[in-house]
């Protein structure tokens, strides 16, 4: 056999070509209206991308069935983060070279801050799902981005100001976090909203400083019995994942529950009741983003619980499914009520319109672009008479753009 | 014939990348700028372990101490140094190698000294995210790619594609720089300490000089591609020097070969080939991406250079064969 130089060139470019060709080829903005999803679906954070997921193919899934937007059919391009910026990076970039004007990206926040720069130069359009540092609508505000999302001090503040009011009884609260600089701000905002309500109503509040447990920890019996020790009558845990099991099993031991007479968990909501069944504790609130049954009066959020129902037999949805499904609804919103796919008026058209979403009325702060929406709150705990082992007890809600904080776009908040 | 097929091969990729930006999706040009830069860092990497026998698995640190020095300084507004700031940014990463390998390097080989340089990058990462002035988690953003003067003229880094452009010739001076050292008379003592310690020391090597300074180079390499990575990527994270990033040259040395000077880069390109060609399977693309990778070393156990290079040797050895046979046959009566 002779090996042809040519030939091997030849079949060399052709291969090289042939696998670059997925992004060469340019499609035309024609019958759909295109929406680049970018999120995390492989590696530690895909738990919360494959949320976006579904919760964005819903939305897509019901705008379509009623006819799309101005009768055209709505696409999710779906890309992997691979939970870096980099890869973020390059799958915006690819999809902005395929075109696509209109985008929706969850979660993380540095992998959202890889692409803020991007957006101008690209001039696309962007929503951020369920993202909450504040650096999104601060230091790294751009005009062309929204976040659905909460920050610490609308959603945490807001909780806080409800422990208030529900519980004027409790002048102490002991706190525990995770040993990780970004949890305290979680704690600053509780603490703040708590004193800010107390001090309202004429009273006073006494919030100690927060015990701090091991990131990735596999012991945290020390600490419990620090906060037991501590006298205070209530308690705000800011536990992620799989530390919260971890804590809450060992705390079950110490019979925690008996010793608080309330029990407040960041944002674990229902993690923690799935994966804890008959032994959740008696009684404990948590933040959600979107719960279904606080919602009853809206169509929209009904449709997607079913929907999510449908999809993956699962009664109680990550807040994620709402948030996500909102964001899509916003752009195509947009898009229909603007008549157009061009950034400059798809902003001030997001900034105007208030459509109704799952999470009730989807309205953003001119300033900066920060979701204002409504903020739930839910009581769940152990329940024996349910065949789960566990049950919601109470929810409230709250008007979000009153904890909103102060709107400071392109400078840190202070 | 080897040497001809490479060296047109390398033109011809040489000539595909520089030309990239001119007919490929901007997807597809970041990856192959990102690629570029990884494949410089994995030649880095295996300049240790293919040339000094040295495995070090915290690489990743090295990649980030550079890629950091470079983000601050440009926030800091020296973006009209820049070049200055490129061989700074080596100098810190040549710097901290020279200490870590000072220290460790006498005490430890083999699976020690990849568990300590392991241990010595997750160490830095943790506390890259503990220090806000750096951005903690999120690290720092909004990385400006720089406009600088060299001598009259103004070079502009900040538009179109001229970054890309940039990162070409100076991944190329550095993948000359590998070769030089690879090719030299230093690369072939490292080769002879690698293959017989012992020996080489009763011929008189000084062993632990010629490691620790291609211990240094290595560093002083690997902290060069993170600055030039810092404004391609155009932001910085703790995670930048994570263990996937100081796993990245082990993988692309094992699928492109450790016994070839191009193996590192023929495997980094092999595998952004791959990610991209499956970044549509949502769901199963890691499935489809490690049968592929899996496939490549079990088929390929001398990595995609050595199959190559096996290749060529034996179509060269049967047209050598074809034309020695006639001298070969018996003659007939």
């Amino acid at each position: 056999m002779k090996l042809n130089r040519r030939h091997f060139l030849a079949t060399s470019a052709a291969g090289i070509g042939a696998l670059a060709m997925p992004g060469v080829l340019r499609a035309q903005q024609g019958e759909t209206v295109r929406i680049g999803l970018i999120t995390t679906l492989s590696g530690p954070g895909q738990l919360y991308g494959n949320y976006i997921k579904d919760g964005c193919e819903i939305a897509v899934e019901r705008l379509n069935a009623a006819g799309g937007v101005n009768g055209a059919k709505i696409e999710l391009v779906v890309r992997d983060d691979k939970n870096s910026p980099e890869g973020a990076v390059t799958a915006f970039r690819e999809l902005t070279g395929n075109g696509i004007k209109l985008f929706a990206q969850g979660t993380f926040t540095a992998n959202l801050l890889g692409t803020l720069p991007l957006l101008e130069e690209a001039d696309v359009t962007m929503v951020m799902v369920g993202a909450s540092a504040l650096a999104l609508t601060h230091e790294a505000f751009n005009p062309r981005a929204f976040r659905l999302g909460f920050s610490s001090p609308m959603c945490f503040g807001g909780y806080g100001n409800l422990m208030a009011q529900k519980h004027p009884e409790i002048e102490k609260w002991a706190m525990l976090r995770s040993d990780v600089t970004a949890l305290a701000d979680i704690t600053n905002a509780f603490s703040n909203g708590l004193k800010a309500g107390t001090e309202k109503a004429g009273r006073k509040v006494e919030v100690l400083d927060p015990v701090l447990v091991p990131y990735g920890g596999a012991d945290f019996r020390n600490q419990i019995s620090n906060i037991i020790g501590s006298g205070a009558p209530g308690l705000f845990n800011v536990l992620q994942g799989a530390d919260a099991i971890s804590y809450y099993k060992q705390a079950r031991t110490f019979s925690l529950d008996e010793k608080f007479k309330v029990l407040c968990d960041s944002a674990n909501e229902f993690a923690i009741a799935k994966a804890m069944g008959a032994n959740t504790p008696a009684s404990l609130w948590s933040w959600t983003g979107w719960y279904p049954a606080a919602n009853k009066d809206n169509a929209v959020s009904d449709e997607v619980h079913k929907a999510y129902i449908k999809l993956r037999g699962d009664e109680y949805p990550n807040w994620y499914i709402g948030v996500s499904h909102d964001s899509i609804l916003t752009i195509a919103n947009a898009v229909a009520k603007a008549g157009s796919l061009d950034a400059a008026k798809l902003v001030p058209t997001i900034e105007a319109e208030t459509p109704q979403g799952a999470l009730g009325k989807i309205h953003f702060r001119k300033e900066d672009h920060a979701f204002a929406g409504d903020l739930t709150y839910i009581r769940f705990g152990r329940d024996d008479k349910n065949a789960n082992g566990w049950s919601v007890f109470e929810t409230a809600q709250l008007p979000g753009a009153e904890f909103l904080e102060r709107a400071t776009p392109g400078s840190k908040l202070n | 014939m080897n040497r001809t097929l490479s060296g047109l091969l390398l033109g011809l990729v040489g000539a595909v990348l520089i030309l990239l930006p001119l007919w490929a999706n901007s997807g597809l040009v970041f990856l192959a700028g990102t690629t570029m830069v990884v494949g410089v860092f994995a030649l880095s990497w295996n300049l240790l372990f293919g040339y000094a026998g040295l495995a070090s698995f915290g690489s990743g640190g090295l990649f980030s101490i550079g890629a950091y020095t470079m983000a601050v300084m440009l926030r800091g507004g020296f973006e009209g140094q820049f070049l200055l700031l490129i061989a700074l940014s080596t100098l810190v990463g040549g710097a901290v190698a020279f200490a870590i390998g000072f220290v460790a390097l006498r005490r430890s080989t083999g699976i020690f000294l990849a568990i300590l340089t392991l241990a010595l990058a997750e160490l830095l990462r943790i506390t890259l995210a503990k220090i806000h002035w750096l951005g903690a988690e999120d690290g720092i953003p909004s990385i400006v790619r720089p406009n600088f003067s060299v001598g009259l003229a103004t070079v502009d880094l900040s538009s179109g594609n001229h970054y890309y452009w940039f990162m070409c010739f100076a991944c190329a001076l550095l993948v000359g720089l590998c070769w030089w050292i690879a090719h030299g008379r230093f690369g072939r003592t490292l080769r002879t300490i690698r293959l017989d310690i012992e020996r080489a020391a009763f011929m008189g090597v000084d062993t632990h000089r010629y490691r620790l300074v291609a211990f240094t180079i290595s560093g002083a390499i690997a902290a060069c591609a993170g600055a030039l990575f810092a404004p391609w990527a155009q932001i910085v994270t703790p995670d930048i020097g994570n263990m996937m990033r100081s796993t990245q040259p082990i993988l692309f040395t094992l699928l492109g070969g450790a016994s070839s000077f191009w193996g590192p880069m023929i495997g980094a390109f092999l595998f952004s080939a791959i990610e991209f060609s499956t970044r549509t399977l949502v769901g199963i693309q890691e499935i489809i991406t490690g049968a592929i990778l899996l496939g490549v070393v079990l088929l390929f156990p001398t990595g995609v250079a050595g199959a190559w290079n096996a290749l060529v040797a034996r179509l060269t050895r049967r047209e050598e064969a074809k034309i020695a046979a006639p001298a070969l046959q018996t003659v007939k009566e």
